[in-house]
């Protein structure tokens, strides 16, 4: 049984919809309200992916990826980032914080699947 | 021994240790304070300038404060600071990191309350401070940051 | 079920978000400059655009992407939050609200009245969707080989991205042939696992199209991580064409230049196969100098005459291969064209571009990196330099601007200028931008060279634009970035009401080099690949001393040694010798390990370093850490000099026999 995901987005509606499509594909998924929440989410405790939003209150996503990538703990782990098609600067200082791969809003439960099969492989 | 503006216009300092003693730095100059990177040695540079270092993708020397005052050298320690500083040599400006024992807070110094360093008041040489203001019961000695760069200090220890 | 839910909690949501608008427009109208009450409007504007996309109505969505876009303009101060703009952001609130919870009724009237409105007062031109790359649809043959090489960067382990699942994937996609490539792989003692330093080269037999084979890296698209070639370049070929009668040809039209060619002057070569090729070369000169050790630890007269043939011959592949990396500045300059077309379009300005220069060569990795700042400065110059046609004509000038582009070679630097006849910097509003960034003082006094510098200024230039043109959004402090990056610099000349001259001056090739990384201790160091010969094991060659230096034998070339221990002070000599050819003859530099062959971008020293002997510069690794470049000849001079400084006591002289 691979480790859970945690989805972090200040948008309950996205949370609901990546928490529902990776929990129906066997998945199981963590959710946090913004990088801050995340972070004590996270704690040590072991994840096998992070899905992230950029635009957040208290703690954005990107420094979220940075702090993440300071941790031992989760060297190697994936984190993928939701970016809006507008967001091209957003994304490549996302990747240069440590972000593996990105999702283009809007996307749909399929494409959030295909995604997080190709990182973390199948549930 | 030099005039210089800050005696005319109160201004900011950023105050730092070096053993027991506090030195002041112009907060204008300085660009940030950070925990010391790592540091590439060079063979053959002076004492006080003895590597590289890469802050945010600009390489600068570190220089070591303790070993330009002629201190004993120190490892790191929790406390010891790196304040990246901008020399506006004319035609020739450059980036240099500070390597302190600790970085304490932002001064104000009044207009006028600069003064040369009474003669015995400190064990430092004279030509790298600007002067010194009094706090409390203490000195604060200014650098005087052209001096300290300058070429010629490339004399060994 | 699910999605249904979503969507509850959507509606939920925006009704928060709609009410949190309001209320943040409302303070706004008190205090305009809160940036904490910009902030939250953007992001209410964000999660309704975003989340709208997936739960709400399209057209919702959409009028929240413009509004957002408008927004935008605000946050980064290009335009002033009025009372009468944020009246109709509020309206525009209500319109939200519209769309969502009364859907099915006409609506698009008021959205259009309301856009209009927006446009109106700030004077937004409405942002063109950046026109996806013409991709020719590529007739594919059934079964193709294609060769993959994947650099990954070091840090991609630790970034969470998967070599082995990569590969896999493009197994799924035919026959996949996987060479790992461990040149740059270090000695297990001094392996990070954390660090990546593996290459793999593939070479697939596929039926998929290279849509697919990219679609497995999609991930992974930094600039030189994946190369993608066909081996066999199944390029159908354009049918012939039937030779058009003469007198069919139009008259007026001038003759194209290009189909006066001859046609076996030029090939075509797409950057991607240069790459490659580039690559190669690279790995070919590291595994030569494997196979020149292996040779002479053979003493195989016969191998030896054929590794020295080798050996010459990838020398001169190396040399035209670097070569070949000089391309024309054009490459950059006719991709400009259509850029000024389009945004002249859209901002509804006459603008004509002259080109001039466009022969002078530049370095290839200098013109790839050129490409985004020069467009960000052209996109200036047509944004907010070169005036509408109306306005010129009232100012007395012609309604056609112009934007001049020239490139000329001075010495050993490239000069290009970009030059508009528009207004000039707005220097007043720069001045307030700066004092309300808090960048200058209220009192203090500032020439207008000193204004318009401060549009270098990282806090005045906000790195969120969103351009239309590249969609990539930097500002101008970036573009000062990249050229300092690239040892180069940046003026700025301008004229109210006569136009912005930017002056780019960088070096023709200076400022990258072919780099050779070897490790000295636990010190980085670069050679330029140019001046290195060979490397060779030291056990492998015969040494001698003679009047104190030590010597080794190459092939009956007596070669001082530099003993790279003693001045860098590490605790053992090393046992590899980079043979380089300098002006003052051969030089065998002893080091521990050989790393590999780096495009090495130099970084000047500051006056405290300039007069180390044996220093020529420095640079910034894979890993963020400083290597130094080495100036051997001097390093070789510094090396009669008595002891070096750095010399630790007790560090084990290298014995010789």
């Amino acid at each position: 049984m691979p480790h859970p995901i945690l989805c972090v987005d200040d948008s309950a509606s996205i949370r609901q919809m990546v928490t529902f499509a990776l929990q129906s594909a066997g998945y199981s998924a963590v959710a946090a309200v913004d990088g801050l929440d995340a972070l004590s989410k996270l704690n040590g405790a072991p994840f096998s992916l992070i899905i992230t939003d950029l635009n957040m209150p208290n703690l954005d996503g990107i420094s979220m990826i940075r702090q993440v990538r300071t941790l031992s703990d989760y060297a190697g782990v994936p984190i993928v980032m939701l970016t809006t098609e507008s967001d091209e600067a957003r994304k490549q200082e996302g990747k240069a914080a440590g972000a593996t791969g990105w999702l283009v809003k809007p996307f749909d439960p399929a494409k959030l699947r295909a995604v997080v099969a190709k990182l973390v492989g199948p549930a | 021994m030099q005039t210089t503006t800050a005696t005319t216009l109160g201004q900011d300092y950023l105050t730092i240790a070096l053993d027991e003693d506090i030195f002041a730095l112009p907060v204008a100059t300085v660009r940030e304070v950070l925990d010391p990177p790592p540091m590439t040695r060079v063979p053959f540079a002076p004492a006080h300038v003895p590597g590289l270092v890469n802050v945010r993708g600009n390489v600068m020397p570190l220089l070591d404060l303790r070993t330009r005052f002629g201190m004993a050298a120190a490892e790191d320690r929790e406390t010891t600071r790196l304040i990246v500083t901008h020399v506006d040599r004319p035609g020739d400006p450059f980036l240099v990191g500070l390597r302190a024992d600790a970085v304490y807070e932002v001064i104000d110094i009044a207009q006028g309350a600069l003064r040369p360093a009474p003669p015995g008041s400190t064990r430092w040489p004279a030509a790298l401070m600007q002067g010194v203001i009094q706090r409390g019961d203490r000195y604060v000695i200014v650098l005087d940051l052209a001096e300290i760069v300058a070429a010629d200090a490339a004399r060994p220890q | 079920m699910s999605l249904l839910d979503a969507t509850q909690t959507f509606l939920d949501e925006a009704r928060d978000l709609l009410e949190q608008l309001e209320a943040a427009l409302l303070d706004l109208e008190a205090r305009p400059d809160d940036a904490a009450l910009i902030n939250t409007t953007f992001r209410a504007l964000h999660t309704l655009k975003g989340s709208g996309a997936m739960f709400g109505p399209a057209e919702m969505a959409a009028f929240a992407h413009h509004l957002e876009d408008t927004f935008e303009l605000v946050r980064q101060g290009r335009v002033p939050l009025g009372p009468r703009l944020v009246g109709v952001f509020l309206r525009a609130g209500d319109h939200l609200r519209r769309l969502l919870f009364t859907p099915g009724v006409e609506h698009e009237a008021e959205t259009l009245h309301l856009l209009a409105a927006l446009r109106e007062l700030t004077g937004a031109a409405p942002e063109s969707v950046p026109a996806a790359t013409p991709l020719a649809p590529e007739a594919q043959p059934d079964m193709r080989q294609v060769m993959i090489n994947l650099r990954l960067p070091p840090t991609a382990l630790a970034f969470g991205t998967n070599p082995l699942a990569l590969i896999d994937e493009l197994r799924g996609l035919g026959d996949c042939l996987v060479t790992p490539l461990t040149g740059a792989v270090p000695d297990l003692d001094r392996l990070d696992p954390a660090q990546l330093s593996m290459h793999w080269q593939m070479t697939l037999t596929t039926a998929a199209d290279r849509a697919a084979i990219e679609d497995v890296f999609i991930f992974v698209d930094e600039p030189g991580v994946v190369s993608i070639t066909e081996i066999a370049p199944a390029m159908p070929e354009a049918p012939a064409r039937p030779r058009a009668p003469v007198d069919e040809a139009p008259a007026a039209a001038p003759r194209d230049a290009a189909t006066a060619e001859p046609a076996d002057s030029q090939v075509r070569v797409s950057a991607a196969r240069l790459d490659t090729l580039l690559g190669q070369v690279g790995e070919l000169v590291i595994a030569q100098a494997r196979l020149t050790a292996l040779a002479h630890h053979r003493h195989d007269a016969a191998l030896s005459s054929i590794v020295e043939e080798v050996e010459r011959l990838s020398a001169d592949l190396r040399d035209s291969a670097m070569d070949m990396r000089m391309l024309p500045i054009d490459q950059l300059f006719s991709r400009y064209r259509r850029v000024v077309r389009d945004l002249a379009d859209s901002l509804k300005k006459d603008i004509q571009l002259v080109l001039s220069g466009e022969e002078t060569e530049l370095d290839k990795t200098v013109l790839d990196r050129l490409g985004d700042p020069l467009v960000h400065i052209i996109r200036n110059a047509i944004d907010h330099g070169i005036e509408t046609p109306e306005a010129r004509e009232a100012a007395g000038k012609p309604r056609r601007g112009t934007l001049r582009l020239c490139a000329r070679q001075s010495g050993g630097e490239m000069i290009i200028t970009i030059e508009d006849d528009g207004a000039g910097l707005d220097r007043g509003r720069i001045r307030a931008k700066a004092l309300a960034a808090g960048i200058v003082g209220p009192e203090e006094e500032l020439t207008p060279g000193q204004i318009d510098q401060l549009i270098f200024h990282p806090g005045l230039s906000t790195a969120q634009a969103v351009s239309s043109l590249s969609g990539r959004g930097v500002g101008m402090d970036v573009v000062k970035r990249t050229i300092t990056d690239l040892q180069g610099s940046i003026e700025i000349a301008s004229e109210p009401g006569r136009g912005t001259r930017i002056t780019l001056r960088l070096p023709l090739t200076l400022a990258i080099i072919e780099g050779l990384q070897v490790a000295i201790g636990a010190t980085m160091c670069i050679l330029p690949v140019a001046s290195v010969e060979e490397c060779v094991e030291l056990a492998q060659v015969e040494t001698g001393t003679s009047s104190g230096r030590n010597f080794v034998d190459i092939r009956g070339t007596m070669v001082p040694l530099l003993w790279t221990d003693r001045i860098f002070g590490t605790a053992r000599s090393g046992s590899v010798v980079a043979v380089l050819e300098t002006e003052g003859g051969k030089t065998g530099v002893v080091v521990d390990q050989v790393i590999g062959q780096h495009q090495t971008v130099i970084k000047p020293l500051s006056p405290l370093h300039r007069c180390v002997p044996g220093l020529a510069g420095a640079t910034i690794l894979g890993d963020g850490s400083v290597a130094l470049i080495l100036d051997v000849p001097a390093l070789a001079r510094c090396q009669t000099l008595p002891p070096a400084p750095a010399r630790q006591p007790g560090a084990s002289l290298p014995h010789v026999a």
